[in-house]
């Protein structure tokens, strides 16, 4: 269950629309290391999390990724209203715009769309917890080669928030990983997968 | 109703937050600050259960969220359906613009 706040989580307030930055921060919303694949990854895995603090985890940071997803979209949003038709076209955004018009659409940079095949849920809490923190390295990768290409302060504000936050999530995934470890056997983590076998007791 | 082929498009339109004075961007900015500090605690303290000095910490921030929003929603308009004032007369959570229109530079 959820409950819904009608307020960003960091302000966005852009001034002048620029469909060439768009198309880049698009990628956040429903590329490869984007907001909505990080939201769909955390929520679906914590079902087989067998730890109630980690699963917990999963819970609250997968909830944050959907306050980021409104961050991005919203960018998103704001740099493509009230585009001429001029400025959309000498902005590279004339195939987006045929098959969207001034929609927002989950899709990478390259066009390619939004797919579940872009994280896994692996049912094994050290496989899953290990590509998390992967995934949120691959988010801080993105952010950081968008603020090489993005100098409008406008938008880097709030990109920057959103790199911050992937720092504080991998750290966060780090120490869930470590208590999924102090569960485990010392001398071998994979003697047995705890959400899949079952002990004799 | 006959198609308008002149594609001409509104740019004037008021796209932002009607009315949002610097008082009401402020406490919003100030909501959203304690509303970070919130969302940061809760990650940690998943981690840190027993951390009693982040609880402590967790409760101040999280009791003056509370009266902040509440004040907030009193004064302009509510930002979740359990601060919605019953004294209004008029759906404010649906009238109000939607935060993605940005504060209005």
């Amino acid at each position: 269950m959820w409950n819904y706040e009608k307020r960003l989580q960091f302000p966005v307030d852009i001034k002048e629309p620029n469909a060439e930055i768009a198309k880049v921060i698009l990628t956040q919303y429903g590329g490869p290391n984007g907001e909505l694949g990080a939201s769909m990854r955390y929520l679906s895995q914590r079902y087989t999390m067998p730890y109630n603090e980690v699963s917990g985890l999963l819970t609250d940071i997968g909830t944050e990724e959907l306050a980021h997803l409104e961050m991005v979209s919203s960018i998103v949003y704001q740099l493509t209203r009230n585009l001429s038709m001029e400025e959309l076209e000498s902005g590279g955004f004339a195939p987006y715009y045929v098959d969207h018009t001034l929609g927002i659409w989950p899709q990478a940079a390259s066009g390619v769309p939004f797919s579940s095949a872009e994280f896994q849920s692996m049912g094994d809490p050290i496989t899953d917890l290990t590509e998390d923190m992967a995934a949120e390295q691959k988010a801080r990768s993105t952010y950081d080669n968008i603020l090489r290409l993005v100098k409008n302060e406008d938008v880097a504000a709030p990109i920057r928030f959103l790199r911050a936050r992937e720092i504080i999530h991998f750290q966060r995934f780090g120490e869930g990983l470590r208590i999924v470890q102090d569960n485990l056997n010392a001398k071998n983590f994979y003697a047995f997968n705890p959400a899949f076998d079952r002990c004799e007791s | 109703m006959a198609m308008n082929y002149n594609y001409r498009r509104n740019v004037n339109m008021p796209e932002s937050r009607n009315g949002m004075n610097s008082e009401q961007r402020k406490m919003l900015n100030d909501i959203g600050m304690i509303s970070l500090v919130l969302v940061d605690m809760t990650e940690y303290l998943d981690t840190h259960p027993e951390d009693s000095e982040a609880i402590d910490y967790f409760n101040y921030y999280s009791a003056l969220k509370n009266q902040m929003t509440k004040e907030y929603s009193e004064k302009y308009t509510p930002l979740s359906l359990s601060t919605v004032s019953n004294t209004s007369k008029k759906w404010d959570w649906a009238l109000d613009a939607p935060p993605w229109k940005g504060m209005g530079n």
